[in-house]
């Protein structure tokens, strides 16, 4: 839980003392080696890349995932993800999103089948977390909830990327992710899927102020959102593209 | 956490317990740098374990000799007017804790948090969450242990009866009752949500048994002492197997460096109910103390370790300021700065908070003490 990023900020400042620190995708998308660093592979999108493509993408999240907060449809990570990935990958990509307020892991792990034989996609994002911390759902069952998705999707040869949750100052104060993060990374690590640390990347760049305060006009809230989204699909295409150069096709 | 009364006062249960309410302060903030230093960045069990353990074990000091000496009624009495005082002090934590949370709640209006936002509603229904609060279902971050000690407390008495007479059959008891709360999921329930109380008492009164047992268990104590010379390498053994996990999710170094077959063996590993590898990591962290850390060890009293050593002795007010501090330290890191230079005087600072009261706390004591003799001095003259 915590200590991951303790120690992250501890990297951090020790990079920062040391000199120019390892940042990724130019300077307004960077975010620090560290958080973006995860074990797992996917080998269903090293096949698919391989053969030419194209490559389909499932995206299955809770309000973010739907792009709550941002100026508009085209704003939101997932509808930014299919240019950038396919500019890395250099296949055609497409994207499918399912975003929906509330959504709790049990409930998108029972849908989870269905959504893959409806999109037949490659590989699964599945960003979640934030639902369950904030209902207070037990971190056993979310776990059990993210086993039961992770089991269906390695059967049925699909590739799966968990995305954990946003990261605010405030949202920390008031929501214990820890039990959520942990159970997140053992199921990661007990099927061997990558995890895309969001909460790690958007506490980077909260420490730094990267965007400035979101502040409280909507419109300035918006670009704020929009900016993180932008970024965030940037982030989420180039961590997707290293992990399947290192991971054998199947 | 009682009060242990004894001339030959045992330091190693200050030195420890006071070592535990510093790390339950710095871990109760998010990401304050500092908490790299608390033990559970190496291992699988936390300062929670060490201080349920050690108030265990001086609840058995504190208040056994009042139930030879004063018979049950009175020292259940006593124990449950400890109880009176922590459900005070918690409530209190939660007012300073809502207060804060009412003011922070009018910045947290973006539609960018909208899934994030909904745990505010608590603020909405006063009239369901005090009353939830008033009856521990309903506790907030980071206000979970004075509750679970609530509860091991007002059912002690019962316990410490047993153990004066059976120390064994009350261990025994206590482990059944751990392991069949974890088998049939027996939680105390909690509110908003079904996870439960966050530390499940049916499974934390363990760790608290064993450690009020002990008090009566000498002669097994030694024995164990005696098997040094293969529980100690397999002590290490287990350490070192538990520092390996606990750096595979915490330095990304090691990330991916435990097997798929082995995660999925040892995964979750559960706080909620005390999970088994963590209960036997903290014993085999126990064991090694005791056996290299004895009572009259030189360092425990020397004045570098002093602020340690006060903090331990006034375990309730020292956690509840601790908590406190925690609070307010996170507000300030919020609100002013957040900065690594920030974090570590915000940890120091609240350090250095408690060691005072504690200071205060113990010259007062001493204070009382005097003048409680003075009075009986004057009339016999």
């Amino acid at each position: 839980m915590r200590p991951r990023f303790a120690f992250l900020l501890l990297a951090t400042g020790l990079m920062l003392m040391a000199g120019p620190s390892t940042m990724a995708v130019g300077a307004t998308c960077g975010a620090p080696e560290s958080a973006l660093d995860t074990a797992g592979v996917l080998p269903v999108v090293a096949a698919a890349r391989r053969a030419g493509g194209p490559l389909r993408v499932t995206v299955v999240g809770s309000a973010s995932t739907g792009g709550a907060g941002t100026s508009g449809p085209g704003k939101s990570y997932t509808a930014k993800l299919a240019a950038a990935l396919s500019r890395r990958l250099g296949v055609e990509v497409a994207v499918e999103a399912h975003g929906r307020r509330g959504w709790t892991a049990r409930a998108m792990a029972e849908e989870l089948p269905d959504i893959v034989a409806a999109d037949q996609p490659h590989l699964v994002i599945w960003q979640t977390g934030t639902v369950d911390a904030v209902r207070e759902v037990a971190p056993e069952a979310f776990g059990q909830a993210l086993v039961q998705g992770a089991e269906a999707l390695k059967q049925g040869g699909v590739d799966l990327l968990l995305m954990d949750m946003q990261y605010s100052a405030i949202g920390v104060r008031l929501i214990d992710y820890g039990p959520y993060l942990d159970h997140m990374s053992w199921a990661a690590a007990a099927f061997g899927n990558p995890i895309f640390h969001r909460h790690a990347v958007m506490r980077a760049w909260a420490e730094e102020s990267r965007f400035g305060d979101p502040g409280r006009r909507k419109a300035d809230q918006e670009s704020y959102a929009d900016q993180v989204h932008a970024c965030m699909a940037e982030l989420l295409a180039q961590v997707i593209t290293d992990i399947q150069a290192e991971s054998a096709p199947r | 956490m009682a009060k242990a009364e004894s001339t030959s006062r045992d330091l190693r249960l200050d030195f420890f317990r006071g070592l535990a309410l510093w790390f339950i302060f710095l871990n109760h903030m998010h990401y304050n740098v500092l908490s790299w230093v608390t033990n559970r960045n190496y291992g699988f069990s936390d300062a929670t374990e060490i201080f349920v353990f050690i108030s265990g074990y001086s609840a058995a000091i504190a208040y056994g000799g009042a139930m030879q000496r004063q018979g049950f009624l009175v020292a259940a009495a006593r124990i449950l007017r400890r109880v009176w005082q922590i459900y005070v002090a918690h409530l209190m934590l939660f007012l300073a804790f809502t207060a804060e949370i009412a003011f922070l709640a009018q910045r947290f209006d973006n539609q960018m948090f909208v899934e994030e936002m909904n745990v505010l509603t608590f603020l909405n229904e006063p009239h369901v969450t005090l009353i939830q609060a008033l009856l521990l279902k309903f506790r907030p971050v980071n206000m979970d242990v004075l509750p679970l000690y609530i509860v091991l407390l007002a059912v002690f008495p019962l316990a410490l009866w047993g153990i004066q007479r059976r120390p064994l059959t009350v261990v025994a008891a206590s482990a059944v009752l751990y392991f069949a709360a974890r088998h049939f999921g027996w939680n105390l329930p909690n509110y908003p949500g079904d996870a439960g109380w966050f530390f499940n008492p049916f499974t934390w009164q363990f760790l608290f048994v064993l450690g009020a047992a002990a008090t009566r268990l000498p002669a097994t104590l030694e024995w164990l002492q005696r098997q040094r010379r293969w529980l100690t390498p397999l002590a290490v053994a287990y350490l070192v197997f538990a520092l390996w996990i606990a750096f595979s999710w915490h330095v990304p170094w090691f990330e991916g460096s435990v097997p798929q077959w082995l995660a999925r063996h040892l995964y979750p590993v559960d706080k909620t109910s005390l999970d088994p590898l963590r209960a036997v990591h903290f014993l085999a962290l126990a064991y090694l103390t005791a056996c290299w850390v004895r009572p009259d060890a030189r360092f425990l009293a020397m004045p570098i370790f002093r602020p340690l050593v006060i903090c331990g002795q006034h375990s309730l007010a020292i956690f509840c300021v601790g908590i406190f501090l925690s609070f307010t330290g996170e507000f300030a890191l919020l609100e002013i700065d957040g900065s690594l230079a920030m974090q570590v005087l915000v940890g120091v600072t609240g350090i250095g908070l408690m060691t005072a009261l504690a200071a205060i706390l113990g010259w007062y004591k001493a204070a009382e003490k005097a003048n409680q003799r003075r009075p009986q001095m004057a009339s016999a003259a």
